[in-house]
C-alpha cells in the first residue's frame, strides 16, 4: 500500500513518535508523517493537507477517536479515508462499524512494525 | 463483579508487565523471590472502569525509570526534557493498564481507562492499604506494582 503522507493522532509524543517509527521499520521511511495530538487539531490540519491514511488513538482528551472518525465521515474529502486504530482501549471495532464509522484495522498498543504489515501488508 | 483472586490479579498483572515492559522498552521482567526495598524515582496511577473497576500503582526506581525512558526513546537520559520522560511513563502505564485488563480476562476485551497521571507522593492515595502490592524484577532492579479492584456500583 503507497502511503505518501500519514497523520498520527495521539495526545501522547512518545506514542506519536513510536507509531511513526513502527511505521518506518514496517517499510514506510519514505513517507511524510503528520502529527495532531487531538481530534480537533487533526480536522483542523485535515482541512488544509491531504493525507493517504489517518492513525488515530481512542482515548484523547478535546475530541476522542470515536468521535474524529465519527467527524471524518461526514465531510466530503475525507468521508472514504483510510483510518486505523492504534490503542490501549481494546477491540471496539465492531461498535465503530456498526455506527457506520468504517475504519481499515484496530491494532492494539503497544505497537510494533510487525503490526504495521500484518494490517496493511508487505 | 466476578470474584478475582489476589493469585489471579497477580499473575495478569505480571503477564501484563512483561508484555508492555518487553515490547516497549525491550525490559525482561520477572516475578521478586523477595520484597527488596528501593527509593521509588516515579510514582504513576491510572483507574480503570471496564470490565472491571479499580485502580493501579506503578512505582519504579530512578534505573528503571531512566532505562524504561532511554530504550523507548532510543536517545540518552540527558538528550530528554521533563516532558518527554512524563509522557514516556504515562504511556507506558496506559498501555500496561490496557494489557492488565486483557489478561485478567484472558480475552480482547472492550476496556476503559482513566488518563493516567504522576503522583508526587502516596499520600495522594489515602486508602493505599487496601491495594494488593506485587513485587517485579527487572533485570536486577525491584519495582512495585499495587492494585485496588473495587464491586461495580449499583
Amino acid at each position: 500500500m503507497k502511503l505518501d503522507k500519514i497523520m498520527i493522532v495521539d495526545d501522547s509524543a512518545t506514542s506519536r513518535m513510536i507509531i511513526k517509527r513502527c511505521f518506518q521499520m514496517a517499510g514506510y521511511q519514505d513517507s511524510t508523517f503528520i502529527e495532531a495530538e487531538d481530534g480537533l487539531k487533526a480536522l483542523s490540519n485535515l482541512n488544509r493537507n491531504a493525507v493517504d491514511l489517518v492513525v488515530t488513538d481512542l482515548n484523547m482528551p478535546k475530541m476522542d477517536g470515536a468521535t474524529f472518525i465519527k467527524k471524518l465521515r461526514l465531510i466530503d474529502k475525507t468521508k472514504q479515508l483510510p483510518v486505523l486504530i492504534v490503542s490501549s482501549m481494546g477491540n471496539e471495532r465492531l461498535e465503530l462499524e456498526l455506527e457506520g464509522k468504517d475504519v481499515m484495522g484496530i491494532l492494539r498498543k503497544p505497537m510494533t512494525p510487525e503490526k504495521v504489515t500484518n494490517v496493511l501488508g508487505e | 463483579m466476578r470474584e478475582v483472586t489476589k493469585e489471579q490479579a497477580k499473575t495478569a498483572l505480571l503477564r501484563a508487565t512483561q508484555h508492555t515492559l518487553g515490547e516497549m522498552a525491550f525490559i525482561d521482567v520477572i516475578e521478586a523471590e523477595e520484597q527488596r526495598d528501593f527509593e521509588t524515582g516515579q510514582l504513576l496511577f491510572i483507574e480503570f472502569y471496564k470490565p472491571v473497576r479499580g485502580r493501579l500503582l506503578l512505582a519504579l526506581p530512578i534505573e528503571i525509570k531512566r532505562e524504561i525512558v532511554e530504550n523507548i526513546h532510543a536517545t540518552d537520559w540527558d538528550e530528554l526534557s521533563v516532558n518527554e520522560i512524563d509522557d514516556c511513563l504515562l504511556e507506558l502505564l496506559n498501555v500496561l493498564g490496557g494489557n492488565f485488563l486483557r489478561e485478567l480476562e484472558q480475552k480482547d476485551v472492550k476496556v476503559h481507562l482513566s488518563f493516567p497521571t504522576v503522583l508526587f507522593s502516596l499520600e495522594e492515595i489515602p486508602d493505599l492499604d487496601s491495594f494488593w502490592k506485587f513485587s517485579f524484577d527487572a533485570e536486577g532492579n525491584p519495582f512495585t506494582t499495587s492494585l485496588a479492584l473495587h464491586e461495580e456500583e449499583e
